[in-house]
């Protein structure tokens, strides 16, 4: 409507101009007619009659052109547009100042703006791409597993730095360029070689793990890899990742180690009770004494296992990290009395000195007696345990007004200086000989020293190889 | 009489004597042999150790208890025994060790073997049977009561025949 309105108004205002002069015109032509047939000069009149028309078409134009000299040029700009959508900076304003020509201005003033606002956001949003790239970047190079792309020849295309540096490598560049499974095989056993070797090209997963050595402390690698199409359109590229499991194989190797360790503790008593039971079942003819003695064996073998399985329970919850403590009072003595009887058989049978001296007012804490009980009786049983045939143990227990002391002393094969610090970890055992003969979970201690935790208190750890170790729990006194 | 006599040859790199070596020495007096069937018993838990050795000596058989490996193969090679009752987890030798020596290198191919063990099913039972000539692998806990009447089984048949002649030797399919 506005358009159409426009239209008029240019059309209209053109026709009215043009109207103004045409009908001046003839008035004018009029008046010369006139004057000149009124002089009888018919030939002057004719000259008039064309000259005069002509005159006044041309003036006519002349302002025509003038009015509508704006419009025209929008009018080119806008068939310029239409032809070449694209090129805005063609575009030009129109110095006059109409209203027209300043409303064409402002137009263009507002697309240039515009063009200029997207101009801004494009180069915004590649900057912040190549941010995310280099981030990307970053992260690729920052993770703690080996990752790196072959080509379909096995050769190195792109690998991050943990990668070069588990295959022994200072900087990524050493590894770029080279077959992928040779470099690998240089550093794994044989036995994993020859599985490296089958692996074949296919898009689905495959997972290996390798063997640095025979022993799993060496290290163990877990090798997976997978044809990759997104990586490159036209050769199939295959991506690896190497992870380090050494720690999870050691893990599970003692745990192995514990379940074994477990079954004998669990069968040995059982075999015991049964031998006994079926013997005095079977026998008619045994002396009194013999069948006291006999019963008692019974009694304490089952003790012995009832014992292990509270252990059992104790580690496992341990292991789920679920100990809690119940805290009551506790009187001490009566504790520590209980634990040394229950360990005595022990110790007689390996005719050990099996010693105690308890300062003579003990105070009653609030702790949980079966878990303070557990742990002694690991750090008591230890002491018999390692202390070889004929030794010595002693139990001395003191206390002052902030805390009290179970020091357990043995003279038994002592721990090596460089083993203290690691005692605590679960499953762990020395490689002494002398250790590994005797039977033993390697997570007594650790459960002790737990419990000591909860308790506030911690274990101290004394020894010289060959010669015996003292360990201390100290519990602090409310 | 002739006696047995054995040397441990030591080897320098451990304690443990690596090889039993028979050899024979004179010996002037004579000694009365005892007409009872002799038993050594190897096992390391003394709890039972000592019934077993109830049990076996109730039936009449003489029984020596060791506790470990080493003092069964001293023994095995310094005297005389009928039967070895023996443990597979012990100090310094093992037992699978021990039924080696006692075969291949002290060559007493009568001797009865009966071994014991907690370990069940991780033994290759079969195997030890064949190997070492064993009369049967008891796992713990077993019954005494079976392990004496086995002993007595193996015993008091005469040792040319004894020995193949119980059902649970394939030697004789």
């Amino acid at each position: 409507m506005l358009a159409w309105n426009a239209n008029r108004a240019l059309t209209r205002r053109v026709s009215e101009q043009f109207l103004l002069f045409g009908l001046a015109g003839l008035f004018l032509f009029l008046l010369t007619a006139i004057y000149l047939s009124w002089h009888n000069q018919f030939l002057n009149f004719m000259t008039a009659a064309i000259a005069l028309p002509l005159g006044l078409l041309f003036f006519g134009s002349m302002t025509l052109r003038h009015v509508s000299q704006c419009h025209d040029e929008i009018e080119t700009q806008l068939h310029l547009m239409a032809q070449s959508p694209n090129e805005i900076s063609e575009l030009r304003p129109i110095a006059s100042n109409t209203q027209l020509a300043k409303g064409w201005n402002l137009l263009l003033e507002k697309v240039q703006q515009h063009q200029a606002w997207n101009g801004v956001e494009r180069r915004l949003s590649e900057a912040i791409h190549a941010r995310q790239s280099r981030r990307w970047e970053a992260i690729f190079q920052n993770l703690p597993e080996g990752v790196v792309t072959c080509d379909e020849n096995g050769v190195v295309q792109q690998c991050n730095r943990a990668l070069a540096s588990m295959l022994g490598y200072p900087s990524i560049e050493d590894v770029q360029g080279k077959k992928f499974i040779e470099l690998l095989d240089d550093l794994v056993g044989d036995e994993a070689r020859e599985r490296l070797q089958n692996l074949s090209v296919s898009n689905a997963t495959q997972t290996l793990e390798l063997k640095r050595t025979a022993e799993v402390s060496d290290g163990v690698w877990r090798l997976s890899t997978r044809v990759v199409d997104e990586l490159n359109a036209s050769s199939p590229c295959s991506l690896w990742t190497l992870r380090d499991i050494t720690q999870t194989k050691l893990a599970e190797q003692a745990r192995e180690q514990f379940v074994f360790t477990a079954t004998h503790e669990l069968r040995t008593p059982l075999a015991n009770i049964r031998a006994y039971a079926e013997t005095l079942a079977t026998a008619t003819d045994i002396p009194i004494e013999t069948q006291n003695s006999f019963y008692n064996t019974i009694n304490s073998e089952a003790n012995r296992l009832s014992r292990f399985v509270d252990e059992l329970l104790n580690v496992s919850q341990m292991e789920a990290g679920a100990i809690t403590i119940q805290k009551h009072e506790v009187h001490l003595e009566r504790l520590l009395l209980e634990v040394i009887e229950s360990q005595k058989p022990l110790a007689t049978e390996k005719h050990q000195k099996f010693e105690h001296s308890l300062s003579p007012k003990l105070p009653r804490i609030l702790a949980d007696k079966d878990k303070l009980s557990a742990a002694l009786t690991n750090l008591i049983g230890n002491a018999i345990k390692y202390t070889p045939d004929n030794g010595r143990v002693h139990v001395r227990v003191e206390s002052d007004n902030d805390r009290v002391e179970f020091h357990v002393e043995d003279s038994g094969i002592g721990i090596a200086a460089e083993d203290i610090p690691k005692l605590g970890t679960k499953f762990f055992r020395s490689h002494d000989s002398r250790v590994q003969e005797r039977v033993g979970s390697g997570l007594g201690l650790a459960f002790a020293q737990e419990v000591a935790r909860l308790h506030g208190g911690a274990i101290a750890i004394t020894s010289q190889i060959n010669q015996g170790s003292c360990f201390t729990l100290e519990l602090p006194l409310r | 009489m002739l006696r047995f006599a054995a040397e441990p040859v030591v080897s320098s790199a451990t304690h443990r004597p690596k090889r039993y070596v028979a050899h024979f020495i004179m010996n002037t007096t004579t000694s009365t042999t005892s007409t009872r069937k002799r038993v050594l018993i190897a096992e390391d838990n003394g709890v039972l150790g000592d019934v077993i050795r109830f049990n076996l000596q109730r039936v009449g058989l003489e029984v020596v208890l060791t506790k470990n490996g080493h003092d069964a193969a001293s023994l095995l090679s310094s005297s005389r025994f009928d039967v070895l009752v023996t443990d597979y987890e012990m100090p310094i030798i093992k037992g699978e060790e021990l039924c080696r020596i006692a075969r291949e290198d002290l060559n007493l191919q009568d001797l009865v073997i009966v071994m014991c063990s907690a370990k069940g099913l991780e033994l290759n039972r079969e195997q030890l049977k064949v190997r070492y000539n064993i009369a049967d692998v008891l796992f713990k806990p077993f019954s005494v009561r079976d392990l004496t009447d086995l002993v007595l089984r193996n015993v008091t048949v005469p040792p040319t025949v004894s020995l193949g002649i119980d059902s649970t030797t394939p030697s004789i399919h």
